[in-house]
């Protein structure tokens, strides 16, 4: 059954359709939160949230257009307001998480910790950029859907992406044979 | 590797991302949204129904309050004989009052503050 389907039974109070598309999108969804957050609770609990919020205003979605979009939009926007009420929240701690991220190449050795130098990389880019490279590199967007996700002019998607991939890249350099 | 300026997904950088990002647990957590999104929205629901129940009790409340109204002021209106020639000076009498009518409703002068005032006590 299309995405617009699910929709418009999930509307009329079709539990059963709701969680098909919250199984369809879960994992592009989470993704995307949690290139923004760094708690993967915090991220789910930003998903939900905008899975509930896009329940709510099903109304406002127009069938004609794809799904996928319109609610990753909701959840971008979810992740970066909680990410705003944490980032003043954890204000205090920020120093000492900064200082440990900046620790020597010694104990980048393994694939964790390429992984641990690919998330550092990935929050100090900011947030658009990251959720542009997480919605082009890995959800396949294309710059016109990100550019309506994210509420930006395709073209700064564009440079949002160039700008993400080369600082990832460099972060991933150390790692590559 | 791609070029950075690429129009199309880079493989490596996407296959990272993935990695870090993902999550094994998506069904789970799909579960774990229906659920609240059956709590919720539940709750929302049921409150919506109150609302809508409300809603159509004022309209019939305020009706059965305009009834009652009429009605009351038509048994008090059909009470009085239609002969009837009280007068406000017999209404006034009626409750006491003492003031001759005909002054207070004939006067075309103010009252005399002094006279009025004269029992009321000084505050001091």
């Amino acid at each position: 059954m299309r995405d617009a389907e699910l929709a418009v039974l999930a509307q009329a109070g079709n539990r059963e359709a709701f969680g098909e598309l919250v199984q369809r999108y879960a994992g592009q969804a989470r993704r995307v939160a949690r290139a923004v957050l760094r708690d993967p609770a915090d991220a789910d609990d930003a998903v939900q949230d905008a899975f509930l919020s896009a329940l709510r205003n099903l109304g406002r979605f127009d069938a004609s257009r794809p799904f996928g979009p319109w609610l990753l939009r909701i959840v971008a926007n979810a992740a970066t307001d909680r990410m705003r009420r944490e980032r003043v929240r954890a204000m205090e701690d920020l120093a000492p998480e900064v200082a440990s991220r900046d620790a020597g190449p010694d104990r980048l050795t393994d694939r964790s910790a390429m992984f641990e130098a690919l998330r550092g990389a990935l929050e100090k880019l900011p947030e658009r950029q990251r959720m542009a490279v997480v919605l082009f590199d890995v959800e396949g967007y294309s710059h016109g859907e990100i550019a309506e996700i994210l509420g930006i002019p395709e073209g700064t998607v564009r440079s949002h992406v160039f700008h993400a991939r080369r600082s990832l890249r460099e972060a991933l350099a150390a790692w590559r044979p | 590797m791609a070029s950075p300026f690429d129009h199309r997904p880079d493989p490596e950088v996407g296959a990272a991302l993935r990695e870090l990002l993902s999550s094994g647990d998506d069904a789970a957590f799909a579960e774990r949204v229906t659920a609240a999104a059956t709590t919720v929205l539940g709750r929302e629901m049921a409150s919506g129904w109150w609302e809508v129940l409300g809603a159509w009790a004022r309209p019939g409340v305020a009706a059965a309050v305009a009834l009652a109204a009429s009605a009351t002021l038509w048994l008090a209106v059909a009470s009085v004989p239609a002969d009837s020639d009280v007068t406000i000076e017999d209404a006034l009498r009626r409750t006491g009052e003492t003031v001759a009518t005909p002054v207070l409703v004939a006067a075309t002068s103010e009252p005399d503050l002094e006279r009025l005032m004269w029992d009321v006590p000084d505050p001091e």
